[in-house]
């Protein structure tokens, strides 16, 4: 599940006693195929299933490791080991929740503790795993009836953090204290929440600004100051109460632990604020911060193999990079920042993108961060031929325009300073593919050298093997610093896995199969009573690396998935004889509909559009009717509709607001008219 | 809560929860109140409050301590789970001699396995519950009368 970067960061957390942390991040994934496959086999139920204790046991150390080393990431902030200790807790916390099934925990921050969705956003962002963090703030959820304003204002504001909505943190303004508390420690955690929100309001402003304000007496606080505050607050000792002197406290622990969690990510947040990229040579302060402000809007923050590129010196003029991140890894991030020192610098920019949709979807994008720019997609055919067209800031095409408009007009070109080339790994032509892209990729590029070879190459995928090679090819190309950029790192994780049946249930339906063979020489195909009985096991095996590549039994797990037998399907060789198919489509759908009836969201991959039907329209009957509850506004609407159709007959969806859910959650049950 | 330290006051080597009960019943506060949290503590289900609520008080005395060790105390306390139970509850008569107190606390042993040192019990005689807890209660607004009128 984890990559090979991760898995490092996780093998750093700090020692515990009969923890083997070589073996961890392979532990976490373990767990988590664990807690999945039984879900998917207890169809949801708990309990009388088999491997249950075994499941609670699991459970029971992760619980323990996320609250160990939660504590070590609240309590010992300047530790070097802090982000290893804070990822491994809330990976933890993250499993924990996925073993209890539907989450409807109600976020919370009071006096006793702090609800774990929210522990393991803040330390999600602690360990700077910013793309987990996010995720993990969506179960941040405050409860619609019983939250206060404050308390709920808090929790938004820390999903908006995680989800880097740092404009939607300072905007709102701050809630009102409710004046009808009459408990004193009410009063007293309603203040401390206030006190919080200002401080992660405080912190949302210090990321969104270039540098820190000195802090003026009586002037603005900044944000690990109000945290501190809060946490000296959260403490008081009490004098005089035991005879042996040792002190007593009254002590406010969710407040407090919140602050110190806040207190910790503090600093290192602001680290990778991008509105504190220092400004590139030749390049103006002003332009350089307009273009910042309008990026860290919708992301603020730069994760680590950006700023890992930019002190490469990847922003440099002169400084050509091969870029191979895998999806999500925050390419176009770089490539706009990149984008951003050429045009501020009075240079030109080509974009190549291998389809038009690509060059659509860039330009718009492009467009909303670079407002004051001219950004053009597509150049009409005509511009060919006027010799008076001067190029756009950045021109958005594909590489076989580009050729075109070279040969036409390589004038046209001669104040370019960056070339982009997106999916540039169409340089390389498939053995399949007999069209001419990737030779028309491969002269764009050279040409562009040519005419301009004072550009700066970009060179972006997210499948390039070889971007080394790349690289200095492209330095070979321009005589000048080219950076390979390449990442273990991924931002997702995945745990694979798949279908396998029991070896000696397979030698058995193969015999059992032969002998039909033999008893009915003259049918085609197995007789229907035959069929019936070939039925297996499915079980999960999954990998506990990232690929397939040992024989090592132990980088595996093996866990049954449905309790019931699967059919088999048979094919018919050349020779007459009978074999065993998979019959994966029907043996996918039965797991699927197990997993959804346990509450998980699946996607079924199928091979063609008629299987793809064939799944849909067998599901309905491998689920139970889900009972809808129809909220009142919804049933006077079926009411309605049954009163203009003339009758509930008329009705597709039948019966008092049941209806089948493919999907396990709750659906509205939209009366539709037959 | 109260850590249980080392001789020299440096080392953590358990937390004990208390769960002290003033009540008219005692066994059924016991059987319906103090056993399933105790119990729900045991298997992980309040560790997010136990968690949070040890970090304050390691807090707390690290901040009055330089030298306590807080690696040691995290990894005691949360990964070993070293953890002790203090239950006190009020009795009456009816419990009032050492066969009733036994009878009392039956099944700790079930709920909190492990060595005698996790489980300690206590009970506390108030034969009339209500009318000490009054007594007690206007004491105490004497007492704050009397401070508040000194300020």
């Amino acid at each position: 599940m984890f990559d090979t970067a991760t898995s490092a960061l996780i093998r750093r957390a700090p020692a515990l006693d009969g923890l083997d942390l070589e073996r961890l991040p392979k532990r976490l994934t373990e767990a988590f195929a664990d807690i999945v496959s039984a879900r998917i086999r207890m169809r949801g139920r708990s309990g009388e299933a088999d491997g249950t204790e075994e499941l609670a046991a699991t459970l029971a150390e992760l619980r323990r490791l996320a609250a160990a080393y939660e504590a070590y990431a609240a309590l010992l902030p300047e530790r070097d080991n802090r982000t290893a200790a804070a990822f491994v807790a809330a990976s933890a916390h993250q499993v924990v929740t996925l073993g209890f099934g539907r989450d409807d925990a109600v976020s919370r921050i009071d006096v006793a503790a702090v609800s774990s969705d929210v522990c393991a956003t803040l330390l999600f962002l602690i360990a700077e795993a910013h793309a987990d963090a996010a995720e993990t703030a969506k179960r941040i959820r405050p409860n619609p009836d019983r939250t206060g304003n404050v308390e709920r204002a808090l929790l938004i504001a820390i999903r908006n953090l995680a989800q880097g909505r740092l404009v939607e943190i300072v905007r709102p303004s701050l809630p009102e204290l409710d004046p009808a508390l009459q408990d004193t420690a009410a009063i007293a955690l309603q203040a401390l929440q206030h006190m919080l929100l200002k401080g992660v309001r405080r912190l949302a402003s210090q990321l969104r600004s270039r540098i820190d304000r000195a802090t003026e007496p009586d002037g603005v606080e900044p944000a690990s100051a109000i945290f501190a505050h809060v946490k000296a607050l959260c403490i008081e000792p009490i004098e005089g109460v035991l005879d042996s002197g040792e002190p007593v406290y009254s002590l406010y622990p969710g407040p407090l632990h919140l602050a110190n969690l806040l207190l910790a990510l503090e600093g290192d947040l602001i680290a990778t604020a991008l509105t504190r990229i220092p400004t590139p040579g030749n390049v103006a302060e002003g332009g350089w911060w307009q273009i910042l402000r309008r990026m860290a809007w919708a992301r603020p923050y730069l994760w680590r193999n950006h700023r890992d590129a930019i002190a490469s010196g990847y922003l440099n003029q002169g400084v050509s990079s091969a870029i191979s991140f895998p999806t999500g890894a925050g390419k176009s991030t770089l490539a706009e920042l990149k984008i951003a020192t050429a045009l501020l610098r009075g240079e030109k920019v080509v974009f190549l993108a291998p389809t038009h949709a690509l060059v659509g979807q860039t330009t718009r994008v492009l467009q909303k961060t670079f407002n004051r720019f001219e950004i053009i997609g597509d150049i009409d055919d005509e511009v060919a031929f006027d010799d008076s067209y001067i190029l756009p800031g950045v021109t958005v095409t594909t590489p076989e325009r580009c050729l075109m408009l070279m040969a036409m007009q390589p004038d046209m070109f001669a104040d370019l300073g960056l070339i982009v080339f997106d999916e540039c790994h169409l340089l390389h032509p498939r053995e399949e593919d007999r069209s001419r892209r990737g030779l028309d990729a491969m002269l764009a590029i050279l040409n562009l050298s040519q005419i301009v070879p004072e550009a700066d190459f970009l060179l972006l995928s997210a499948m390039m093997k070889n971007t080394a090679e790349i690289a200095g090819w492209l330095k070979h190309l321009t005589g000048r610093e080219s950076l390979t950029l390449d990442l273990a790192w991924k931002p997702t994780r995945q745990v694979r896995g798949c279908v396998v049946y029991p070896a000696e249930q397979i030698r058995e339906l193969r015999r059992n199969l032969a002998n039909a063979r033999r008893h009915h020489p003259d049918h085609r195909d197995p007789p229907a009573r035959v069929k019936r009985e070939l039925g297996a096991s499915p079980f999960g095996l999954f990998s506990l690396l990232q690929t397939w590549s040992t024989t090592n039994r132990a980088d595996y797990a093996l866990l049954k998935l449905v309790a019931e037998r699967q059919l088999l399907s048979t094919g018919r060789q050349g020779s007459g004889d009978w074999y065993l198919t998979p019959n994966g489509n029907q043996t996918s759908g039965a797991i699927a509909a197990a997993a959804v009836t346990a509450g998980m969201k699946t996607l079924v991959f199928v091979q063609t559009t008629v299987f793809a039907e064939g799944c849909v329209k067998a599901f309905r009957a491998r689920i139970e009717p889900v009972e809808v509850a129809l909220t009142e506004e919804e049933y006077r609407w079926r009411e309605l509709t049954v009163e203009e159709m003339g009758g509930r007959r008329l009705l597709l969806s039948q019966g008092g607001g049941r209806r089948p859910s493919p999907y396990g959650c709750r659906q509205s049950s939209w009366p539709v008219a037959a | 809560m109260q850590l249980e330290l080392s001789d020299d006051g440096k080392r953590v080597t358990a937390v004990i929860v208390f769960e002290d009960k003033a009540t008219e019943n005692a066994r059924s506060t016991i059987r319906e109140d103090v056993w399933p949290g105790i119990v729900a503590l045991e298997i992980g289900e309040r560790l997010n409050e136990l968690t949070h609520e040890v970090s304050a008080v390691l807090d707390a005395r690290a901040a009055a301590d330089a030298d306590f060790d807080v690696d040691a105390a995290i990894a005691n306390i949360l990964w070993k789970e070293a953890r002790r139970y203090r239950v006190s509850v009020t009795i009456n008569d009816m419990h009032n001699s050492e066969k009733a107190r036994e009878r009392l606390f039956d099944g700790f042993d079930e709920k909190v396995p492990g060595g005698v040192e996790r489980r300690r019990a206590d009970t506390i005689y108030l034969p009339r519950l209500r009318d000490w807890m009054d007594a007690f209660a206007a004491r105490v607004i004497a007492k704050v009368e009397m401070i508040a009128s000194d300020v």
